[in-house]
C-alpha cells in the first residue's frame, strides 16, 4: 500500500514542525463519533516531541492552542467543547490555555477530545492519539497526534487555517501526506461485508 | 510479607500487593513476575517494582492499564512509568527515527519525571548500545519463549495421539506440565535474582550511578535470569512430574494378576 507524500526540505525549527495527513491509515485509530455522527473524513496534525534542546518529550503547546483556535474560526463553529481528562471539561479555548500554560512546559499534554458544534450540531470531532507514550508506526511515531473528523471534505480549510498560522509562528509542515479515503475495516467487517451482499 | 531484595535471595517471593509504606530507598522488590512459563513469560505479562530516588516506578514489556495503547499495539518493548502515574513513562522503542534517516533503530524515549531520577540523563530518542543490546536480547527471548510452549504443546499431543494407553498418557502429559510450571515458578523468581544480581554486580565495576543502562539492564537481568532458571528447572520438573504421575497411575490401576487353577 502506497501513499502520496509532498515532501519539503526542512532544517528543525525551534518554533514547531508538524505533518499533515488528509485520510486515514491502517493503524489510525478510529473512534465511535466517526461511524455515530457520520463525520467521515479525517484531517490530522502530527505534532513532533521530540526536539534535539529538550531531553523530554515536548508538547507544542503554543502552536496547538494557536491552530486551534484558527480551526475553529474557518470551521464556522459557534460553541467548542475540549476534554482534557475524564474529569476536566472547558467550553473555550481560552480556558483550556489558560489551565495549560500553568504548567511546566514538559509537563503539558493535549486535550484528549475536542467538539466543535455550530446550532447544536456537531460538525467536527477531533480526537488526539497519543503516540508519543507508546510509539507506533509512521508517520505518527512518538507524536501528539491531533485528528479532525468532519462529515464534509474540509481538507482546503484546514489546510488553509495551518498554513496561515506556520507561517505566522515560524513554524514548518514537515510534510503533507495523503491516506486512505475511507478507515479500514477489519477483516471479520470485511467478510461480513461481502455475505451480507 | 516476605519480599525478596536485591542482591541476595531470601527466600520464596510472594505474589502481595505493593504497600508504599514497605519500600525503602533504592531497593528492587520481585513481586508480580508471573512465573513458570519461563521462556513465555521473558514476554514480560508481569512487572517489578522498583523504588528509584524515593519513588515507586514499575518495570513492564508490555503496555499496562492506564496508558494509551491504540488498537494496533505499541511498538514499545520496555516501559518504566510512575505507579502513581502510568502517562509518565520512560520507553524502549523500535521504529525508524529522523536521525537514522528513517532506518528502524531502538532507542529511548521518555516523558518528563525521570529528569530528579539519579544519574538519569538520557535524552529523549537518545539510540545507544544499551538500547540496541536490551531489545536484541528481549526480542531473541520473547519470540524463543513462544516457541518453547507451542514445541511442548506439540510434542504433547504427539505423546497423546500414538499412546497406546490415552488416558495414562493424558495424565502423564497433565503431571509433567504441572511439575514444570511449579517448580519453573519458583525457580525463575530465583534465577531473577541472581540474574538481577550479576547485572548489578556488573554495574558496579562502573560508575557509581544508576546510569540508564543499569536501570534497563538491572530488571532486564533479573527477566532473562528468570527465563533461564524457570527452562532448567522446568525440565527438571517435567521430568519429575511425569515420573510421579506413572507411578501413581500405575499403583492406582494396577491389573489384577491372571490366576489359573488346576483342577486335580
Amino acid at each position: 500500500m502506497s501513499f502520496n507524500r509532498e515532501y519539503i526540505v526542512i532544517v528543525m525549527n525551534k518554533h514547531g514542525v508538524i505533518t499533515i495527513v488528509y485520510g486515514y491509515h491502517p493503524d489510525t485509530p478510529v473512534p465511535e463519533q466517526v461511524y455515530t455522527e457520520n463525520l467521515c473524513y479525517r484531517f490530522a496534525i502530527i505534532f513532533e516531541t521530540a526536539f534535539p534542546e529538550y531531553n523530554t518529550i515536548l508538547f507544542q503547546s503554543e502552536l496547538f492552542i494557536e491552530l486551534l483556535s484558527a480551526i475553529k474560526t474557518q470551521v464556522g463553529g459557534d460553541s467548542i467543547q475540549i476534554e482534557s481528562d475524564e474529569k476536566k471539561q472547558y467550553q473555550s479555548i481560552n480556558l483550556f490555555k489558560d489551565d495549560l500554560l500553568k504548567l511546566a512546559e514538559d509537563e503539558r499534554m493535549p486535550p484528549r477530545r475536542i467538539f466543535l458544534r455550530k446550532n447544536n450540531s456537531l460538525i467536527c470531532f477531533g480526537e488526539t492519539e497519543f503516540w508519543a507514550l507508546c510509539g507506533g508506526p509512521a508517520p505518527y511515531s512518538d507524536s501528539y497526534t491531533v485528528s479532525f473528523y468532519t462529515k464534509e471534505n474540509m481538507n482546503e480549510v484546514f489546510n488553509a487555517a495551518c498554513s496561515n498560522v506556520c507561517s505566522e509562528m515560524g513554524a514548518i509542515i514537515r510534510e503533507r501526506i495523503q491516506g486512505l479515503p475511507y478507515p479500514e475495516k477489519p477483516w471479520w467487517k470485511k467478510l461480513f461485508t461481502v455475505f451480507s451482499k | 510479607m516476605p519480599s525478596c531484595r536485591i542482591p541476595g535471595p531470601q527466600g520464596i517471593c510472594e505474589m502481595i500487593e505493593v504497600q508504599p509504606d514497605s519500600y525503602q530507598e533504592n531497593e528492587i522488590l520481585i513481586k508480580g513476575v508471573s512465573a513458570g512459563w519461563a521462556g513465555w513469560e521473558i514476554s514480560l505479562r508481569g512487572r517489578i517494582a522498583l523504588r528509584l530516588s524515593g519513588e515507586n516506578f514499575y518495570f513492564t514489556g508490555r503496555p499496562q492499564p492506564g496508558m494509551w495503547v491504540p488498537p494496533s499495539g505499541s511498538t514499545s518493548k520496555l516501559f518504566i512509568y510512575k505507579a502513581s502515574n502510568p502517562k509518565k513513562v520512560f520507553r524502549l522503542d523500535y521504529h525508524g527515527l529522523e536521525s537514522t534517516s528513517g532506518r528502524p533503530a531502538w532507542h529511548y524515549n521518555r516523558t518528563s519525571g525521570f529528569a530528579k531520577i539519579d544519574g538519569l540523563k538520557i535524552a529523549d530518542h537518545a539510540v545507544t548500545p544499551g538500547a540496541a543490546a536490551t531489545g536484541r536480547a528481549l526480542t531473541i527471548f520473547r519470540w524463543g519463549g513462544r516457541a518453547m510452549f507451542v514445541a511442548g504443546v506439540a510434542m504433547s499431543i504427539y505423546d497423546v495421539y500414538h499412546a497406546e494407553n490415552k488416558a495414562r498418557e493424558i495424565t502423564r502429559q497433565i503431571g509433567g506440565w504441572a511439575g514444570a510450571l511449579t517448580a519453573g515458578r519458583y525457580c525463575a523468581s530465583a534465577g531473577a535474582k541472581v540474574g538481577a544480581g550479576f547485572m548489578t554486580a556488573v554495574g558496579q565495576l562502573g560508575p557509581q550511578i544508576a546510569t540508564p543502562e543499569e536501570l534497563v539492564t538491572v530488571p532486564a537481568g533479573a527477566l532473562i535470569g528468570g527465563a533461564i532458571g524457570g527452562v532448567g528447572c522446568g525440565v527438571v520438573g517435567w521430568f519429575a512430574g511425569t515420573e510421579l504421575t506413572e507411578i501413581v497411575y500405575d499403583w492406582t490401576f494396577k491389573q489384577l494378576e491372571k490366576e489359573e487353577w488346576v483342577v486335580l
